[in-house]
């Protein structure tokens, strides 16, 4: 399903049966489960009630749960549920109000700077009529973008961290444009920028690079014929971040 | 052409989990940061990181 849907719907997939990482990522692998969308964890972020598994919960954009019940009982449910809420999304929501519900829209779709401006726009000249509720719903959309806005940040910083400097850099490059009028994130992206201009970054950016096309190989395929790729590229970029999760599929390569 | 599910969540009830705190039901808004990392999550470290769309959180298991 995170195949299908893509980039449209988050997935997250909870393994509850306290299995080790080693054996999770080997069922993965056979499965061919990896490479795309769905994430993986062995947290609980909550619980639903149910015993048996598999089971879901389907939460909507603004994080409330939808949905709940057994995955194989429910999935055309689901399915049909997940196209309504992505044909609702496209239409701004009625609890809010218009030029709100138009500035969360916006950001839902990942255009913070337009949800942004829309929203600065209307606390720096508040409407004649409904003012109260206009400006209450205006600060907790601020609120939002400011919260989405340090994610995304965050999230950088992580891909730069974690071996996917390749993956930071290509999203630093967006978020200049989407941060162009919010000074704050403005000024902490032209930071990140400059750490990924340095010359450790560019050895990072090159290994990630050259281990996510292995990855995506491999991922299809898990071989032994790998092991000896995975080697290569540890030896060629030593240190990096990359090398290390090269080294760790290599223990998987079989 | 309806997008299919995984195959692990195929295949009814697989075995019994036990109860954990923090239920959840429809019209909550759970809230929850990770400590560990999420894999292929690129950097997400909480339920907030993945507002803004449709979330599908499926609880399996490897046996």
């Amino acid at each position: 399903m995170a195949k299908e849907y893509g980039g449209d719907l988050a997935v997250l997939l909870v393994e509850v049966q306290g299995s080790s990482d080693t054996e999770i990522t080997s069922m993965q692998l056979q499965k061919k489960w990896l490479g795309g969308y769905a994430m993986w964890t062995t947290e609980r972020p909550f619980n639903v009630g149910m015993d048996g598994i598999p089971h879901y919960a389907l939460l909507d954009p603004s994080g409330k749960v939808v949905m709940t019940g057994y995955s194989a009982r429910d999935h055309s449910r689901v399915v049909d549920k997940i196209d309504e809420m992505l044909k609702a999304a496209k239409k701004p929501s009625k609890d809010l109000s218009p030029k709100i519900a138009k500035a969360i829209s916006k950001l839902n779709d990942g255009d913070i700077g337009a949800a942004h401006a829309a929203v600065a726009k209307l606390l720096a000249n508040p409407p004649r009529t409904d003012t109260d509720r206009v400006m209450r719903e205006a600060k907790m959309a601020e609120a939002r973008i400011v919260q989405k806005a340090d994610s995304e940040i965050a999230r950088v910083r992580w891909m730069m961290d974690n071996g996917y400097a390749h993956l930071a850099k290509e999203r630093v490059a967006d978020l200049a444009g989407e941060f162009s009028k919010m000074e704050d994130h403005a000024a902490r992206c032209a930071a990140l920028k400059t750490d990924l201009a340095s010359a450790d970054m560019a050895n990072e950016i090159a290994a990630s690079a050259k281990l996510a096309k292995l990855e995506d190989k491999f991922f299809e395929d898990s071989g032994g014929k790998f092991k000896k790729s995975f080697a290569s590229l540890a030896e060629k970029f030593p240190g990096t971040q990359a090398a290390k999760r090269a080294q760790y599929w290599s223990g998987f390569a079989q | 052409m309806k997008p299919l599910l995984p195959t692990l969540l195929v295949g009814g009830l697989l075995s019994l989990t036990p109860a954990a705190a923090g239920q959840v039901s429809a019209g909550d808004a759970p809230e929850f940061t990770f400590g560990q990392e999420v894999i292929n999550g690129m950097g997400v470290t909480s339920l907030a990181d993945l507002a803004g769309k449709p979330l599908l959180v499926d609880f399996w298991g490897t046996h």
